[in-house]
């Protein structure tokens, strides 16, 4: 639907911030991160008491369980009801996945906090959380993992727990609450609601049972069946269950409530909760109701996921918000304050996950919502709530959760420049923007048809998928390509622990031409791979046998009609493959450049001289680091890098997509990841021929420049990022990070100037982007580490400078006017 | 003119072997015309304005600049300066431009980039080289190349030789020019120009004069050559506090500017930021003091302006 720009404006008329959702954002904001374990004891409780049960019904029990157990709140103000844990910002603990984490802080007695990033504290009763974790021991995932491993690989495997702390180049997926994988919310579920699902499944269950044609082991295969369907049946009633105590507690709240309005909110509330999710939402507001039972369903199921994801918000609740309209039921501002109180909840979410993730994610939930991109009819599905949405996310200011915008050619221009000013006013990042037509071409190509491809949403940071068909995709390895060119610099050697971990590739100081370096450099670069793809893929197979996911299997469209979990096969296409993930493409890419230049072509220095300064980590050698700094950087439109960035990053995808992968037996997908795992694999990085020094972060994101390399303008940077093929078939995720100044934003034609370079961006065949505006404290920084920012331009009609380059005054005039937007 | 090729051989020579002084092309300019643009920076103008926020564009020849915060005070520059102009100290480097002749040895030792050369020789066809790589851009914005200074029509063969090359390759073409050029520059230039992006400062010829160095006759009879030839033109006013943004001049620099239909009016607010561009050059800027209008200020302008039935637009 094209919305009309009088839509556009009434939309920006709308306050999302009413008292209410002040109140409720404040709350969220103020509360303190506490770490509990009131779903561990349930599920624990729950876990003694099925030892007799086939692995998925104890699942099944234990989610049930969970549920009856789980507290039910509904807070002052409060109109979309459910909490996942009595505190406002609480994170379960998981001892299921990995009670080693909460015994080592337990043991700690000065250390309160289980996570350095969340600061939060553990809940006082600490028998209770030394008990259940105890019972754990041995019995986790992390514990079935590790002995997989073991049996694999035998002594060895022992390297990879400490692999974690970056002894080799290529890190499996060993612990157990590292996050797998994510569910996306699956609106089609409303169609029948959660009652009609129990139809369903009995039906289904009937069938099973007078199946006559035997086949040898086929009994057993109706067995299970008949497990999965009645863990769906057990699992729909709980969740119908939980939401009917909400509305028993709105109608005893209503009995004594004073105040008449909040009276007959509550009134509204216990209807609501009464009706969904068992039926079908007949409304705007029990749609989002019925979302956020099944968004806490999912949490419950699994805190240890990131997500889950809301999913195509705008395509799901426009027929609802049409309707209520329509009929004069709902305006667009009790819409937008509906919204807003989801915002506001989704915040709430915590997540406890081990300290590896944390610093992967920095904490981050990572629930995305995806707007725009096209109907099964080819024509564009922005609509009135995609507007709203962007609304409410530049209103509201917080956090979470991430907004994805599938671009494409026939998208409403207003809405795109929408989203370019909530960029600007959220500071960034918010919303990204994704290339609709590459994620339908890979679909298309992995079989899915053109009716489920055009569904798809994004997920994770940043992978793509079919909410109804899949789930996201899962990392089980990770390779830190500039760790492997350390390790080629050196002959097989790690020079951090002076381990050989590697073959034997040669003394680079002998070597007399550049591809001698590459040879070495694939040599090391395929055997870690190689290494990571037989042994790795284990424990990803581990958790997929282990764990049961009972909602998310009601989630995904074919689990039932075929009776398997979703962990099984029972989703409708094969996975998109299980992804191996790279870090560093670019920095290599320019440690190439810069070794190319320096040692081959101008001959300035010895491949020896280049090896000394890195040892020494450039102390000594300041001319070598400068001129390697000053070496051809990735970023600025220049062939001489670039075509080394995209022959290391074919090369480097393709030596993967070679390996077999016996986990699916699909091959492995390439993922270059954003998160912040830049910071981890920088920690166990020396020093490297772009000019970094060791232990610093690597570039972040998959096509992210040197920071502040970038000295010739955001065009510059698109060319760079857009000469290589972006995602190629079966690749995940792949992201440009570009700094924007506000005043590139500030008035109509420079947006549309800005919207003409994101749609160049993707004619090139970009896949995605995202803005961050530079901040006033950006320029703070620019001033006091000039050599950090060399790439920041100020612009101004017919004049421009580098910002680095004004005198302390004048970089202060710039400063105070960003506060205000220059 | 000076070409790349012996100019005595008598060859009718290539419009990309043209030689021109270009101190900076920037890209994604999106001040300097319409769409996303190329802007092409060339050194040499015939006006000194006191307000000039590119001092390094002024003269014709190359000039080094020192960027004080990139210095790591390494001392190489000095001992590689043959005159020895250069002297270190605490700051950074200072130059004596009595002494330097602007050579560029001290820039090739200076590895962090703190010493560059403004201006460099460069021929046409490189030049549009390094437009024609945004060409995705211009033609999704409505882009092209801009040439500004400097003065443009200070190098009229180059620019045209350069205008020709992206007309032929469907680039849009603008110069931004201070209006004073002989009529054989313009003749040279226009056949080639999409838009004329033409300053006016000041109304008065002798107030011209004091402040830029030079009359406005000149320039507002070219103003009127352009015009007559139908080529759009766009006439920017940079607002001076004190020296041209009195009600009374701005008036009589609408006058002039209504004189000329069709013309559009674009007025850019003060701003001080090219005083570090001073300091990289061993000058003194003169305007220290002035501060850049309110937003209420300009609006009044802009309306001003609007009341001579001018079409005006703030550029900042």
């Amino acid at each position: 639907m094209v919305i009309s720009t009088e839509a556009a404006k009434e939309t920006g008329k709308v306050n999302v911030l009413t008292d209410r959702v002040l109140k409720r954002k404040q709350e969220c904001n103020d509360a303190p991160r506490k770490i509990l374990f009131q779903r561990a004891r349930s599920l624990t409780a729950s876990w003694k008491e099925t030892e007799a049960d086939p692995n998925r019904l104890r699942w099944g029990k234990a989610f049930a369980r969970v549920l009856e157990d789980s507290p039910i709140i509904i807070r002052d103000s409060e109109l979309i009801v459910g909490v996942e844990t009595k505190d406002i910002r609480g994170a379960e603990i998981v001892p299921e996945c990995n009670p080693y984490d909460v015994l080592e802080q337990l043991a700690s007695k000065n250390a309160r906090t289980m996570s350095e990033v969340m600061s939060a504290t553990i809940d006082p009763d600490e028998a209770g959380i030394k008990e259940i974790a105890n019972y754990w021991v041995g019995k986790s995932v992390n514990d079935i993992v590790y002995k997989a491993y073991e049996t694999k690989m035998g002594e060895s495997y022992k390297d990879l727990i400490d692999g974690r702390r970056g002894k080799v180049a290529v890190l499996p997926d060993v612990n157990g609450t590292v996050y797998k994988t994510q569910t996306i919310y699956n609106p089609r579920i409303m169609k029948d609601g959660l009652g009609g699902l129990i139809k369903k499944a009995k039906a289904e269950k009937q069938k099973a049972l007078q199946k006559s044609e035997f086949v040898p082991n086929d009994y057993t295969a109706i067995f299970h069946k008949l497990v999965i369907l009645d863990v769906m049946i057990m699992t729909c009633e709980a969740l119908i269950k939980y939401a009917g105590k909400h509305a028993d507690l709105a109608r005893k709240m209503a009995k004594t409530e004073k105040d008449p309005v909040r009276k007959l909110e509550l009134l509204q509330i216990a209807e609501t909760c009464a009706w969904v999710p068992e039926n079908p939402p007949r409304t705007f507001r029990e749609a989002l109701q019925f979302y956020w039972f099944i968004h806490l369903g999912i949490r419950k199921e699994a805190p240890y996921h990131s997500g889950p994801c809301p999913g195509r918000m705008d395509d799901w609740l426009y027929p609802y918000y049409k309707k209520d309209v329509e009929e004069g039921k709902l305006t667009r501002q009790e819409a937008a304050e509906l919204i807003g109180l989801v915002w506001v909840k989704l915040n709430e979410m915590q997540m406890v996950s081990g300290s590896y993730f944390e610093k992967e994610a920095a904490g981050s939930l990572l629930q995305q919502v995806t707007l725009g991109g096209i109907t099964a009819d080819g024509k564009d599905a922005t609509n009135d709530v995609s507007f709203l949405i962007l609304e409410v996310a530049q209103q509201v200011k917080m956090p979470q959760p991430g907004i994805y915008i599938r671009v494409h050619n026939g998208m409403d221009h207003d809405f795109l420049v929408k989203a370019i000013e909530c960029n600007r006013e959220t500071r960034g990042g918010i919303p990204a923007f994704l290339n609709d037509r590459i994620a339908i071409r890979n679909f298309l190509a992995t079989g899915y048809t053109y009716e489920d491809a055009v569904e798809w949403s994004a997920a994770g940071c940043l992978s793509y998928v079919v909410s109804h068909c899949n789930l996201a995709s899962k990392i089980a390895a990770y390779i830190i390509i500039p760790k492997v060119l350390e390790i080629a610099l050196n002959g097989g050697t790690d020079p951090r622990t002076g381990m050989k971990c590697g073959p034997e590739t040669g003394n680079v100081t002998k070597f007399t031409s550049i591809e001698q370096l590459y040879e070495a450099f694939w040599t090391q670069y395929d055997y870690f791979v190689d290494k990571g793809a037989k042994d790795y893929w284990v424990g990803y197979s581990c958790k997929v046998e282990h764990l049961g996911t009972p909602v998310t299997s009601l989630l995904i469209e074919d689990c039932l009609e075929r009776g398997l979990d979703v962990y099984e096969g029972g989703e409708r296409y094969p996975e998109m493959g299980v992804c191996f993930g790279q870090r560093g493409c670019v920095d290599v890419a320019d440690a190439f450049a810069a070794i190319k230049k320096l040692v081959f072509d101008d001959k300035k220095y010895t491949m020896a001289h280049i090896m000394k300064a890195l040892k020494a980590n450039w102390e000594g050698y300041e001319d070598v680091h400068q001129a390697c700094l000053a070496a051809p950087k990735y970023g600025n439109d220049d062939d001489y890098v670039d075509d080394i960035f995209n022959y290391v990053s074919l090369k480097s995808n393709e030596i993967i997509l070679q390996k077999p992968n016996p986990a699916t037996g699909r091959p492995w997908r390439v993922s270059r990841p954003a998160l912040t795992g830049h910071y981890p694999a920088g920690e166990v990085t020396g020093a490297l021929p772009n000019g970094r020094k060791a232990k610093t972060p690597l570039y972040d994101a998959g096509l992210s420049p040197m920071v502040g390399a970038d000295v010739n303008g955001p065009t510059a940077l698109i060319k760079s990022a857009t000469k290589v093929d972006q995602i190629p078939w079966n690749m995940d995720s792949m992201v440009l990070n570009m700094k924007l100044s506000p005043s590139m934003l500030q008035t109509r034609p420079s947006i549309e100037k800005v919207l003409s370079m994101l749609k160049t961006f993707f004619d090139r065949g970009g896949w995605h982007i995202q803005f961050n505006i530079t901040s006033r404290e950006d320029l703070l920084a620019a001033k006091k580490n000039p050599e950090q920012w060399k790439s920041l331009i100020v612009r101004v009609a017919g004049y421009s400078a580098y910002f680095v380059d004004l005198p302390p005054a004048v970089q202060d005039e710039i400063i105070a006017r960003t506060e205000h937007g220059i | 003119m000076s070409t790349a090729r012996d100019g005595l051989t008598g060859k009718p020579e290539e419009p990309g072997d043209v030689l021109g002084t270009v101190f900076n092309i920037q890209r994604y300019s999106i001040q300097d015309g319409p769409g996303i643009r190329t802007t092409v920076f060339l050194k040499g103008c015939p006006l000194r304005c006191a307000w000039c926020s590119n001092p390094e564009s002024q003269n014709s020849r190359p000039e080094i600049a020192h960027r004080d915060s990139l210095c790591t005070k390494c001392g190489l520059c000095v001992t590689a300066c043959k005159v020895r102009a250069i002297s270190l100290d605490d700051k950074g480097v200072s130059i004596n431009r009595q002494l330097c002749t602007n050579c560029g040895e001290c820039v090739k030792v200076c590895i962090p980039g703190a010493l560059k050369v403004f201006g460099e020789t460069m021929s046409a066809g490189e030049v549009f080289r390094q437009i024609k790589k945004d060409a995705d851009f211009y033609r999704e914005s409505g882009g092209g190349v801009t040439v500004s200074g400097g003065e443009p029509l200070s190098q009229p063969d180059f620019v045209a030789s350069l205008f020709k090359l992206c007309r032929d390759n469907g680039i849009n073409t603008c110069i931004e020019t201070c209006g004073l050029a002989s009529v054989e520059a313009l003749e040279k230039v226009l056949p080639y120009t999409s838009l004329v992006l033409f300053d006016i400062k000041l109304s008065e010829p002798e107030a011209h004069r004091k402040w830029t160095g030079r009359s406005n006759e000149e320039i507002i009879r070219n103003l009127g050559l352009i015009v007559k030839k139908g080529i759009p033109v766009i006439i920017r006013i940079p607002l001076i506090p004190g020296i041209n943004d009195s009600d009374e001049e701005l008036k009589n620099i609408a006058h002039i500017a209504a004189g000329f239909p069709p013309v559009r009016v674009n007025i850019l607010p003060y701003h001080k930021f090219g005083m570090g561009k001073y300091q990289m050059l061993d000058r003194k800027y003169y305007l220290e003091e002035l501060n850049t209008q309110t937003d209420t200020e300009v609006q009044k302008d802009k309306r001003l302006f609007e009341s001579f039935g001018l079409v005006c637009e703030v550029v900042a």
